[in-house]
């Protein structure tokens, strides 16, 4: 045997002499603990601050009675009742269709050669581009039973064949139409959670089912979904919380098609009633904590099965599922489909109106959308709302994601403190955006804070958008093989560099999407900007809700078609970093 | 359970002598079922090891034995329940002075089952990065990696991903991985099991040749009882939790102490036996069993206090390749246990597998099925269906008691 002595190795004196000397050898809070505890300590006391104002609200309005209120008012009255219901029902449908097609979209652009190249992999963040209000408006514009403009061309064709109607025939006033729109955007939601981990799944698990005779629909439906499982629960999780708190569809469809939900209820309780009725609304917003909570729970406890597809240290070469040309064919037209409900249709009805002089039932004799674009730019107001809304939303999108991979990864050290972090960051999805806006307001803007709007906005959109955050770095972090932060640990590594040398390089793409989503959600949200920034200084939602409120059909198409050119911009810009940061493959 | 402490550990009274690598003792660990208070189980049963310096020692068990637990806590990934765990002197574990030195501190390296290398880093960054973790002078980290590299064997592939190199050259780059610091003690967690059978068979080889140049001390997770024959100086079976036998692998192979050892280390045949006859002075049995009457030995040193007694149930027990098969020539007769033809039975070849260095026969003798292997060259070329003669020498065929379930 050879012995120590002769052997090539470096010499090795100092680690010995370093464990002797080091303080630390022993299992201890190091300084990556102390920032993520302080970290999460303040993340989580501002949360709980705000929430405890609102419930401080809800006991001095109603104090012990507070579970009278849920009976007497809540499920012995019809109107809030059904109002509950009416959220249940869209919301589950929603979700359920949105992850559905979010994972039949993801297999075919990641693992088949039905994927339309950088397109495919862009074409579900579309309905990003159309933000708050300009996506049911375009909808509107174009579907509404009277004057939308789909309407009109079927019913001038129909009148040629001799067939008069005077309305319809398509009804956006209705529940399956409802239903519809809430679909089109959580997909996008879905997307990015399912195309994660649908891109590091073992091809071998296709290529064997191909193998024993299965055809495409039934490799997708029996290996493939179920084999994504835990991340398909993200998904349904993450597109579960915009569509709880979701304010323009039911704004612009609910009130036609007589449809309440929860948070049209809260906004009209702070805003059409006096006094104001904050305890009602948050306490009637209260009740959706129970699904989230239903829903995070199942998420955690697929999580801790394992079965997860994960980046393993040692790579392989992916290959594509050859689905023939009728499937192929097949999967190209769901591409396509996807693309006209959710950017092309209505981006055409916001251009119809954009460039009308009125919006009516007949067609528009004189026809410019660049002259009213460039009007509406021109507005100071409009002008400084663009500035307000990218400047925010790229510092709190930013801000969120550091916060959120940092507390995300503290959870190996503290995992029962991260999970208590956890489940505090992940619970603001529960209460509706305006009411969390309306706390921040109450809580950080009166005196001892006195903090100015900027400050009360970026505050407010963390506290908001946080659970998003969360979400995206739990599931990227979940991608990354337990070995290879092990094999960093028995480096020497730190838990900073840990976390900047092997976990975050390896979670960049999905950073940066998570990055995406965050701006896009925030330069798009009219909740927060409706409480915080109706003021001097507006951002594009409360701006674009001033234009609707009194500007009328056509300023508003205007601005939404220029925010929808914007946002564009800004994501194609990010999502081709994203593109270009794949690790080398073989 | 441990309890995080402050203070400077000293070398505890477990620290071995100057050439033990690492020493454990009274070492035991028990997992938590997922959701409940209740604790599975127990993972690691009172574990006493030693591991000598620059030896090849390959701990062999069967899924869930401990082996990979008993790795991971000498890594300092698993937090044992109790016991003490010395690395080249220095106490590194010890419940009973609440010490649990972090793993980033202890002087071992480890090599996992997919090699777990940073895809996103070059051959020469991932080497590089445990020297930046010890801050090392960043002048002399290129002159480092590149001689560790070389040292391996993989100097011209510095600036490839891991996605780029074969298999054995990830495990080349593992291994440098793992020794740029200068750590002596590798640990190693099944690195060839995802390997196929050739390639495993080559960078087996290629691993014990870096092991003697290098002069590291490895320590070896396997469930595969060839891969420990061919690698380890020596071979801990684990079984349930504890190490049921340690050994060289001759020894292991020849005088398994214990059934499971027996069974885990090579193929047997097995026949269950009533003791009939036990003679102390001889060390034999003579039992009956499906075979008819049949003799073996006992072998009293390694089981003190449990010789078996008359109407005992036992397992004898013989390696295929201590039976002998021969065409009938008419003059043995069969089922005696003893006289010339003791432990000599007819039956029916039933299969014959041709398996490259042997051939195996699958011999019928009444309602019982043996396997036999040949090595012969004799010219005697039985068919399927020929009347044989199978026989195993009394020393050959060992008795041993089947454990009782704990």
């Amino acid at each position: 045997m050879t012995s120590v002595s002769g052997g090539l190795l470096p010499a090795a004196p100092t680690r010995l002499g370093r464990m002797r000397s080091a303080g630390n050898r022993v299992r201890s809070a190091g300084p990556f603990s102390v920032v993520s505890v302080v970290l999460g300590l303040l993340v989580a006391g501002t949360i709980a601050a705000v929430m405890a104002r609102l419930g401080l609200m809800a006991w001095e309005r109603f104090g012990i009675g507070v579970f009278a209120f849920y009976w007497d008012q809540v499920l012995a009255n019809p109107p809030i009742r059904q109002v509950v219901i009416n959220t249940v029902v869209v919301v589950a449908l929603a979700c359920t269709l949105a992850t559905f097609v979010a994972a039949i979209l993801a297999w075919l652009s990641e693992r088949t050669d039905a994927g339309i190249g950088a397109t495919g992999r862009f074409l579900p963040l579309i309905p990003f581009l159309m933000p708050g209000l300009a996506f049911p408006l375009g909808w509107l514009f174009l579907t509404a039973p009277n004057v939308g403009a789909l309407n009109v061309l079927i019913r001038g064709l129909l009148e040629r064949v001799g067939v008069n109607l005077e309305t319809g025939p398509i009804d956006l006033f209705t529940w399956p139409a409802l239903v519809f729109l809430y679909t089109v955007p959580l997909i996008a939601y879905a997307y990015l959670v399912i195309s994660s981990a649908m891109r590091n799944l073992d091809p071998g698990l296709e290529e064997a089912a191909k193998m024993a005779g299965a055809n495409p629909p039934r490799i997708l439906l029996r290996i493939v979904l179920p084999a994504l499982r835990p991340a398909m629960i993200s998904a349904f999780l993450i597109s579960m919380i915009p569509a709880l708190a979701m304010l323009s569809i039911p704004l612009v469809v609910g009130y036609g098609a007589d449809i309440t939900v929860v948070s049209v209820y809260i906004l009209r309780r702070i805003t059409d009633s006096f006094p104001v009725g904050y305890a009602e609304a948050f306490l009637v917003g209260l009740l959706l904590v129970v699904p989230i909570m239903v829903v995070w729970w199942i998420q955690r406890r697929s999580a801790a099965t394992g079965r997860l597809a994960v980046i393993g240290g040692r790579a392989s070469a992916a290959s594509r599922l050859r689905l023939g040309r009728r499937w192929r064919l097949v999967g190209r037209a769901v591409f396509v489909t996807y693309g006209l409900f959710g950017v092309g249709l209505p981006l055409f009805g916001l251009i119809y109106v954009a460039g009308s002089p009125r919006w009516t039932a007949t067609w528009p004799q004189s026809w410019d959308p660049i002259a009213v674009a460039l009007n509406t730019l021109n507005e100071p107001r409009i002008l400084g709302a663009f500035w307000n809304s990218l400047t925010l939303g790229i510092i709190s999108a930013s801000v969120l994601i550091v916060i959120a991979q940092l507390l995300t990864f503290s959870q190996q050290g503290h995992p029962r403190l991260g999970r208590f972090v956890d489940a505090l960051a992940k619970s603001p999805a529960a209460i509706a955006n305006i009411l969390l806006a309306i706390g921040v307001l109450l809580t950080l803007g009166g005196p001892p804070f006195r903090f100015s709007p900027g400050v009360l906005l970026v505050i407010a959109y963390i506290i908001c958008y946080i659970p998003y955050a969360s979400v995206v770095t739990t599931a990227a972090q979940q991608q990354v093989g337990k070995e290879l932060i092990e094999a960093a640990k028995l480096s020497g590594a730190s838990d900073f560099r840990m976390l900047g040398r092997i976990v975050t390089p390896l979670t960049r793409n999905a950073l940066l999407a998570g990055l995406i989503l965050v701006f896009v959600l925030i330069s798009g949200d009219i909740n927060v900007a409706l409480i915080l920034a109706s003021g001097p200084s507006p951002v594009i939602g409360s701006a674009m809700w001033e234009i609707f409120e009194f500007g009328g059909f056509v300023s508003v198409a205007n601005f939404a078609l220029v925010v929808t050119l914007v946002s564009t911009t800004a994501i194609l810009t990010m999502a081709l970093l994203a593109s270009r940061s794949g690790l080398p493959r073989r | 359970m441990t309890v995080p402490i402050e203070s400077p550990p000293a070398a505890g009274p477990a620290s071995g002598g100057g050439s033990d690598a690492v020493s454990i003792t009274g070492l035991t660990k028990s997992f938590k079922k997922p959701r409940s208070v209740e604790t599975g189980p127990q993972a690691l049963s009172n574990v006493d090891l030693t591991v000598r310096a620059a030896e090849f020692l390959v701990l062999l068990g069967p899924s869930g034995c401990g082996k990979t637990t008993l790795l991971r806590s000498i890594a300092g990934l698993e937090t044992p329940d109790s016991g003490s765990i010395s690395i080249e002197g220095e106490t590194v574990f010890d419940s009973a002075a609440s010490l649990d030195v972090q793993s980033r501190m202890r002087p071992v390296s480890m090599i996992f089952q997919a090699y777990a290398l940073w895809p996103h880093m070059t051959a020469a960054q991932n080497v590089a990065f445990p020297l930046e973790c010890h801050h090392v002078d960043r002048r002399e980290i290129p002159e480092r990696v590149r001689d560790i590299l070389t040292k391996v064997g993989i100097g011209h592939l510095a600036d490839r991903y891991p996605g780029e190199m074969s298999g054995g050259q990830q495990q080349r780059l593992a291994l440098a991985r793992a020794l740029v610091i200068g750590q002596r003690i590798v640990l190693f967690d099944e690195p060839l099991s995802n390997v196929d059978a050739q390639v495993r068979e080559r960078l087996r080889l290629e691993l014990l040749r870096m092991q003697r140049t290098l002069g590291f001390t490895a320590i070896y997770v396997t469930h595969d009882q060839t891969e420990a024959m061919e690698l380890a100086d020596r071979v801990a079976v684990m079984d349930h939790g504890r190490i049921a036998q340690l050994g060289e692998p001759r020894e292991m192979y020849v005088a398994p102490r214990d059934i499971h050892v027996a069974r885990f280390l090579g193929q047997s045949n097995e026949l269950p036996l009533v003791v009939e006859q036990f003679d102390e002075r001889s060390c034999s049995i003579t039992g009956s069993g499906p075979l008819g009457p049949v003799r073996a030995s006992w072998l009293p040193d390694e089981a003190p206090g449990l010789a078996p007694a008359v109407g005992d149930e036992v397992v004898a027990f013989g390696r295929l390749g201590d039976f002998v098969v021969r065409p009938v020539d008419g003059t043995e007769s069969a089922s005696v246990a003893d006289g010339p033809n003791e432990n000599t039975w007819r039956g029916t070849i039933e299969a014959i597998r041709f398996l490259g260095t042997h051939t195996q026969y699958q011999v019928k003798i009444g309602q019982i099925r043996l396997r036999c292997w040949s090595t012969a060259g004799d010219g005697w070329d039985p068919t399927e269906g020929t009347s044989v003669v199978v026989t195993i020498r009394v020393q050959d065929l060992r008795v041993m008691r089947e454990r009782q379930p704990e």
